[in-house]
């Protein structure tokens, strides 16, 4: 009870809220907000509680995995599959940004989302997303997590297009789905490839997609560990938004605020990570699979800052960086540091939460104005949210001591460590790029003079206490989260690192220990250039970036329409499915096939035989006798024939 | 040849001859009356089978009461001209029909041969009244009076179906 | 030499004369005698087969064939007189509700 506990309080939360939207739909009345609130937010903040008080004990001492069962799924001969719930150090790590997280966000989303006429359903959804949330980091099997992956995409497409009168939205919500779709299907192969090389195997009782039961035979998988990766990472790059799935997650933006802090930054996206962290012991296993991870991730990482050098939209900027950060977690898992991986997604998760519940007070106090060129100068009008976001600011962009620093650097290291020196590179130039941009953001939203309509900035407010009480404490995590891992050359102890007790790590010597040095005078370095390069271009001189753009103005329109991706992707993909379905599949297999052929052939055909049939229904008696003499007389001769 | 065999002979011919007017003959009147001659055939057989009772109730009731009820029901009917001409088949329905007609003889006369019971154990009185009522009343006291029963149902049927109030139009 | 067997082939030929009438004619009034024509068919190899094997109970049998018939002939003509004043006719060709008038054409 004490692990299911902890998703079955907002299981309870989103049937009571589903059950509040349906009954305010029916009277034409909406629920009150205060019993909305009451469920929505209370039921995870006791799930809070009830993960705290499961953690605890893990945090302070070493105990044995918890385990609990809630039900057996199906048992099919040998094949066992039970809905058990599993407790580690990762899973405590997860379970508690997920529940922390996810409630100051429910909580801030009674402020951002108050004027909603769905107020009830949109918290009928958020706390459906966080049951799913749990099962998929609670889960002791790969069914259990796939399950939870699939539950959070549907909370993904259903909140994304929230707002589904407008079509742009709901077809937003649609690509999230579909591509989703795409990588949830390489999942899928491998836990068949899994079930399949381990069912000879199993014995009685066992699962074998249970973790401890794969742990314990990773030898049997050892042989096809890379393929079974391969297909594992493609069901993360579907989810984690990685090159070259990751174009639903920009989309994503077209949803709430709040859901994008939650949904597409803090805890959805990085279930791929916290995959690849769980079955690092199948990764270990396949070396080739990891250098494609780690090349994906860096690849991705670079590739998304590049685009939100240039975006204007505030989200956008931030949807960028988000597949960004996750690349750089995908580098980390890649080269083997899955504990180092997990410490990036803890950070990232505080300060990209508080990043987007900012942009989120911003636009809510912009009437839903969500490009930056319409706004500066807002610090005046809106002190907490701007000092909250430069805070966090600070923190992605890496430079000490908050969160981001200690994560982003570790990565670094890592990856110069182990001997990744193009991976490694490429890094630290994604690193300035990080910080340039995101005190490009910084400067053009919060700084400098306020370019909104006068009319606008009449109307411009700090958002509300239950918004800004949520900001301030994302933001001292964000200033402080990066605690927990203080390298060894600093005088800190890597808790983190040593709790989770994840992968290998390579030995601390003299010569790491210049590198590591080296490395972070390079970055924080980097970043204070990049933020001066952010500060002169776009406080001091704004016409120097105008200048720049027009004469590099290939590779700015190049960026500015994101490599022009989804364009190809519409072209080579998109568009041939389309009409393939339109001509093959609708015209030829549909209309003909099942239409014509199946569903009225049979009819006509059925029809055609009872024509034939139906002369015998004369309804003249007479020939009903002599029917009747037939047979009678045929079961006569039957009779004595035999 | 016995006078017995001449008897059966006349009689089956009889029989079978007047059976064939009640089904060709194209007018009803002239089927019963043909049926009146078949029912005094059968009974005669009846009789060279030794089942004198039997062979009066066949004349009493069916002759004498079932027939004379449906000369009547066709003279009451009054049926028109139209009505008592018949609609003949084509050509293939009758050949198809004394296909089957001839099917079902030839087969039910083949499980007639397959009966292999010969011998005679008549004795004197057998099948006459006495006998007869004998085994009726012990044996059969319940079909009997079960028979009674349905006698009575069926008049009162008959009286209630042909009731000319019953349909009010 | 008549034996049981001859009187049996009568029985049938009975037996399947009526029935050619019930195929055959058109009229109810025909048909329900043509039913008593099948009826004293089988009601003959009754007789016979008691006779022959010195059973009374063949007897029994025939004679409540013969109430039967009794019963059916009085229900079966009150139903012509019933079917002939609502419709105005006993031809088996204008009672043919049963019809099927989609396909049968």
């Amino acid at each position: 009870m004490q692990l299911s506990g902890i998703l079955l309080w907002p299981l309870l939360g989103a049937i009571l809220n589903g059950t509040f939207a349906l009954v305010g739909a029916k009277r034409k009345r909406p629920v009150p907000r205060l019993w909305v609130n009451i469920f929505g937010v209370g039921l995870p903040i006791l799930a809070l509680a009830w993960s705290v008080s499961a953690g605890l004990p893990f945090i302070f001492a070493e105990p044995e995995p918890l385990r609990e069962n809630l039900f057996s799924w199906m048992t099919v001969g040998n094949f066992r599959v039970d809905g058990g719930l599993l407790l580690d150090q990762i899973s405590v790590l997860m379970i508690l940004i997920v529940t922390g997280v996810g409630s100051l966000i429910h909580l801030y989303s009674t402020g951002y989302m108050k004027d909603d006429p769905a107020y009830a359903k949109y918290f009928a959804y958020l706390n459906l997303f966080l049951t799913s949330m749990l099962i998929l980091v609670l889960g002791d099997n790969l069914l259990m997590m796939f399950l939870g992956w699939e539950g959070v995409g549907l909370c993904s497409y259903l909140l994304i297009g929230f707002w589904f009168e407008d079509p742009a939205k709901a077809a937003a919500g649609k690509k999230a789905f579909v591509v989703n779709r795409i990588g949830d299907f390489g999942f899928l192969i491998g836990i068949f490839w899994v079930i399949s090389l381990l069912m000879p195997h199993v014995g009685d009782q066992a699962s074998p997609l249970n973790f401890e039961f794969m742990q314990q035979n990773a030898g049997l998988l050892a042989g096809s560990a890379t393929l079974i990766t391969a297909f594992f990472f493609i069901g993360a790059m579907g989810k984690s938004a990685q090159i070259p799935l990751y174009v639903w997650l920009p989309d994503a933006m077209a949803g709430p605020t709040p859901v994008s802090a939650l949904i597409h930054a803090a805890t959805m996206v990085t279930a791929g990570i916290y995959m690849i962290a769980r079955l690092s012991f199948l990764f270990d296993l396949a070396p080739q699979t990891l250098q494609f991870v780690a090349v994906i991730g860096m690849v991705t990482a670079f590739f998304a800052a590049t685009i939100a050098l240039v975006q204007n939209d505030i989200k956008k900027v931030l949807a960028y960086s988000t597949v960004s950060q996750l690349g750089y977690m995908f580098l980390a898992m890649g080269i083997g540091s899955y504990s180092t991986g997990m410490f990036h997604l803890m950070t990232h998760a505080f300060f990209k939460a508080c990043l987007f519940l900012g942009a989120g007070s911003v636009i809510h106090a912009m009437h839903h104005e969500q490009d930056i060129r319409h706004m500066g100068g807002l610090r005046r009008f809106m002190p907490v949210t701007a000092w909250t976001f430069v805070i966090a600011t600070l923190a992605i962009s890496g430079i000490p001591p908050f969160a981001g620093f200690f994560s982003k650097d570790e990565i670094l290291w890592e990856t110069f460590h182990r001997g990744h020196t193009i991976l490694g590179v490429l890094g630290v130039l994604t690193a300035l790029l990080t910080s340039f941009y995101m005190w490009r953001l910084t400067f053009l939203t919060f700084f400098g003079k306020c370019r909104a309509s006068s009319e606008a900035q009449e109307h411009v407010h700090e958002s509300p206490f239950s918004m800004t009480s949520v900001l301030i404490l994302l933001a001292t995590l964000s200033a402080v989260g990066g605690f927990l891992g203080v390298p060894h050359i600093l005088g800190g102890h890597h808790y983190l690192r040593d709790w989770l007790g994840l992968g290998q790590h390579p030995a601390q010597d003299a010569h790491a220990d210049r590198l590591e040095m080296m490395l972070m005078a390079l970055s924080v370095g980097g970043a204070l250039l990049s933020a001066t390069t952010a500060y002169l271009f776009y406080l001091k001189k704004p016409q120097w970036p105008r200048r720049l753009a027009a004469s590099f103005q290939g590779i700015y329109r190049l960026w500015l329409n994101k490599y022009y991706v989804d364009e190809v992707y519409d072209a080579t993909v998109v568009q041939p499915v389309k009409r393939s379905s339109e001509s093959f599949f609708y015209g030829l297999i549909d209309r003909l096939l099942i239409d014509g052929v199946l569903i009225n052939g049979s009819g006509r055909f059925l029809a055609f035989m009872g024509s034939l049939v139906s002369r015998l229904q004369g309804g003249r008696v007479n020939a009903y006798a002599f029917y009747f003499l037939l047979a009678l007389t045929g079961m006569i001769v039957w009779v004595v024939v035999r | 040849m016995s006078g017995f065999d001449i008897l059966f002979f006349v009689f089956a011919g009889f029989a079978l001859v007047s059976a064939m007017g009640v089904v060709v003959s194209p007018n009803p009147v002239y089927s019963a009356l043909s049926l009146v001659l078949t029912l005094f055939s059968v009974a005669g057989l009846f009789l060279l089978l030794q089942a004198e009772f039997l062979a009066v109730v066949q004349v009493l009731t069916y002759a004498g009461a079932i027939l004379v009820l449906f000369v009547f029901i066709i003279m009451l009917l009054n049926l028109s001209d139209f009505e008592l001409m018949e609609v003949r088949m084509g050509n293939l329905g009758k050949a198809l029909l004394t296909l089957a007609a001839v099917v079902a003889f030839i087969t039910l006369a083949f499980v007639v041969h397959l009966t292999r019971i010969t011998g005679d154990p008549a004795v004197e009185g057998f099948g006459d009244i006495s006998t007869l009522g004998r085994e009726i009343f012990t044996h059969y006291v319940i079909p009997f009076e079960i028979a009674g029963v349905l006698l009575t149902v069926s008049l009162i049927g008959a009286v209630m179906l042909a009731k000319k109030n019953l349909t009010k139009e | 030499m008549v034996e049981l067997p001859h009187f049996l082939i009568v029985s049938v030929a009975l037996f399947v004369l009526g029935f050619v009438g019930v195929i055959l004619r058109r009229n109810l009034i025909v048909v329900l005698m043509s039913i008593e024509l099948m009826l004293n068919g089988v009601n003959l190899s009754f007789v016979a087969f008691s006779r022959y094997l010195g059973d009374i109970q063949g007897q029994v049998a025939g004679f409540f064939v013969i109430v039967l018939a009794a019963a059916e002939a009085a229900v079966g003509l009150a139903i012509i007189i019933l079917i002939f004043r609502r419709r105005g006719s006993v031809q088996t060709t204008r009672l043919t509700d049963l019809k099927d008038e989609i396909h049968a054409a």
